[in-house]
């Protein structure tokens, strides 16, 4: 199976949301990283179908997903960034009215519907109206109406927003395993997400696809780039005019910096091992200081 | 019997010496001449038989059509049911369209059935009660037949406006849109029950109004078709353009308001009333397209993803 992004572009009002992007998706989950504004929520839209880009196409084993239609969204699951539910239902009914609109049989529907509930640990909490659940179940919820009829294609946008960290190593591993035959495109601003489950990463910013390797490539690129230095707390401003700093902690009256450089900063600095977040700072500097983007290291 | 004779015609040809001359070469010109007058006897019924038989082995056919000894055979049992290969094949195109058709009637009915059975509890009966007031105030209240209709006649659907944008409403709508009933699907289908559901009660009050008042039937239908098509179309524009709950409630109490302010001028009524029964008929048909006009812009926003693209 194979789901072909030929040369999608996206534009509203003039301005570019999405530009020539290409890409080829088989099994497995295949993450795309990038800054707030990058284009992935345009890109995961335009590949769920509910957007149409302004050129190119999406092809599922070479026919287009537009024209396949309701074949395509019969194998399609679909998670949104940002989703509003029925407040009024119950999760069970919900999930229920969603299998109607999927079309599941309405012999099945209620079965599927518990074990989909079970799968991702509402099984409790059927009967519970949708306004009565936190945030994380409701994110939960959302997972698993995208889950509910069993897709070949699985888009999922921030799956993870919300989620406790127990649940949120529940999910990555629901979702390894759910790729194993399966596609899985998935956006995230969880780089230990990326690191664990994804088989590729395609790194996006301001619509464009920057780099796409694995998070193992990525890593090997790093190496050279990424450099601690114990230095005067006074001197932290000096080496962030001249160079890209990660992190900052406190040793004693000193600092330790993690500094980003083609070159060793100072003749002090010690090479380290580079981490995916390296990587991401690397690439995306301005921008990710202003997403402060999450780092979950204990998951 | 026939090919043994043709073999001693041209034995006897050979035998005149007209075919081959001294140096066994033929004889072009005599044999031209010869052909000019030659005629062939026609073979008989059952070689003719034989050689078709022989032949339609050899003739290429798709593996469903019968073959020609079979289609003779069912003719000798029964000349009813025999069908020729060509009209197999067309027969079967109608019975696939026929089928297809089918699927799309079960399909339309299936997405109604999903559309009644998630619909808010509260909109089914709250539209009746509605209705039952009207009437009741009629009946015991003296209030003008005519007026109660004209107070009535939209009044269904633009309750139902809450729930016809509800998916776009509470942020369900990109969910929905990935479903194999689509959201465009839903809406069209949601509209037309909604729809179908205020015609259904307006033609029921004007039918008990014709039997409790004697009103003008078909002048009070034509009277609440007006307002009702006209309506629903000024709906289905405000619905894309206003993200309210308050949309439905504020459109009922402007019409509703509107309609009673209007009718006070005691001149007003009569003069409607005296409006003939074509023009009405020609406003209830420009209403019907303006909402139909207002539909198609609604499936067109939705299926294009337009209505989301101004959230960027």
């Amino acid at each position: 199976m194979k789901l072909h992004i030929d040369g999608v572009s996206k534009q509203y009002k003039g301005k570019v949301a999405l530009a020539n992007f290409e890409a080829e998706f088989t099994e497995g989950v295949h993450a795309l990283l990038g800054p707030n504004g990058a284009g992935k929520s345009t890109l995961m839209r335009i590949i769920a179908g509910v957007l149409r880009p302004t050129s190119g196409k999406v092809c599922l084993d070479g026919e287009s997903t537009v024209a396949m239609g309701e074949r395509y969204r019969d194998v399609l699951g679909y998670l949104p960034q940002s989703f509003g539910l029925y407040k009024n239902f119950t999760a069970e009914r919900f999930l229920l009215y969603i299998a109607a609109l999927k079309g599941l049989d309405k012999s099945v529907a209620p079965r599927k519907v518990a074990e989909t509930l079970s799968l991702v640990g509402l099984g409790d909490v059927g009967k519970l109206k949708v306004g009565k659940l936190s945030g994380g179940m409701k994110q939960r919820l959302g997972i698993a109406q995208a889950l509910l009829n069993n897709p070949k294609v699985l888009i999922v946008d921030e799956p993870t927003a919300g989620l406790d960290p127990k649940e949120r190593i529940r999910f990555r591993n629901l979702l390894s395993e759910f790729a194993r035959d399966r596609i899985v495109v998935l956006s995230t601003h969880i780089i230990s997400d990326v690191e664990v489950v994804a088989q590729d990463v395609y790194l996006m910013n301001r619509g464009q696809l920057l780099a796409k390797n694995t998070a193992e490539g990525f890593l090997a690129d790093m190496v050279g780039k990424v450099w601690t230095l114990t230095c005067a707390e006074r001197e932290i401003g000096r080496y962030e005019r001249k160079f890209q700093v990660g992190n900052v902690s406190r040793i004693g009256q000193d600092v330790k910096l993690r500094i980003l450089s083609d070159q060793a900063p100072s003749i002090q600095a010690v090479a380290a091992e580079p981490t995916l977040e390296d990587m991401y700072l690397y690439y995306f500097k301005e921008e990710a200081a202003a997403d402060e983007v999450h780092v979950v290291d204990a998951v | 019997m026939q090919r043994a004779e043709t073999i001693r015609e041209w034995q006897r040809l050979a035998q005149e010496g007209l075919v081959q001359d001294g140096e066994n070469q033929v004889d072009v010109e005599a044999l031209a001449v010869l052909l000019d007058e030659y005629t062939v006897e026609f073979p008989p019924e059952e070689v003719l038989q034989r050689a078709v038989e022989t032949t339609l082995d050899y003739l290429p056919r798709p593996e469903s059509t019968p073959t020609m000894e079979q289609l003779v055979t069912e003719r000798v049992r029964s000349p009813q049911t025999v069908t020729p290969p060509t009209l197999v094949n067309v027969s079967a195109s109608l019975s696939s369209a026929s089928q297809t058709w089918w699927i799309g009637v079960r399909r339309q009915i299936q997405i109604f059935r999903v559309q009644t059975q998630y619909m808010a509890n509260w909109f089914w009966p709250l539209s009746i009660l509605l209705f039952a007031c009207g009437f009741w105030a009629t009946v015991h209240h003296g209030a003008n037949p005519y007026k109660t209709m004209l107070f009535l006649a939209p009044m269904p659907f633009a309750l139902g406006v809450m729930e016809l944008m509800r998916d776009v409403d509470v942020g369900m709508a990109e969910i929905e849109l990935t479903c194999r009933i689509s959201l465009p699907q839903m809406l069209m289908s949601r509209t037309v029950l909604l729809g179908l559901y205020n015609v259904i009660l307006n033609a029921a009050i004007s039918v008990a109004l014709y039997v409790a008042f004697g009103v003008d039937f078909w002048r009070v239908v034509l009277l609440w078709l007006v307002p009702f098509t006209y309506m629903a179309a000024v709906m289905l524009f405000l619905a894309t353009k206003v993200r309210s709950r308050l949309l439905a409630p504020f459109s009922m109490l402007m019409w509703g308001g509107g309609v009673l302010i209007a009718l006070a001028n005691p001149n007003l009524l009569p003069q409607l009333l005296a409006w003939s029964e074509t023009w009405l008929v020609g406003l209830a048909a420009m209403g019907l397209l303006l909402a139909s006009l207002q539909m198609m812009r609604l499936h067109r926003m939705l299926e294009r993803g337009t209505i989301f693209e101004t959230a960027h």
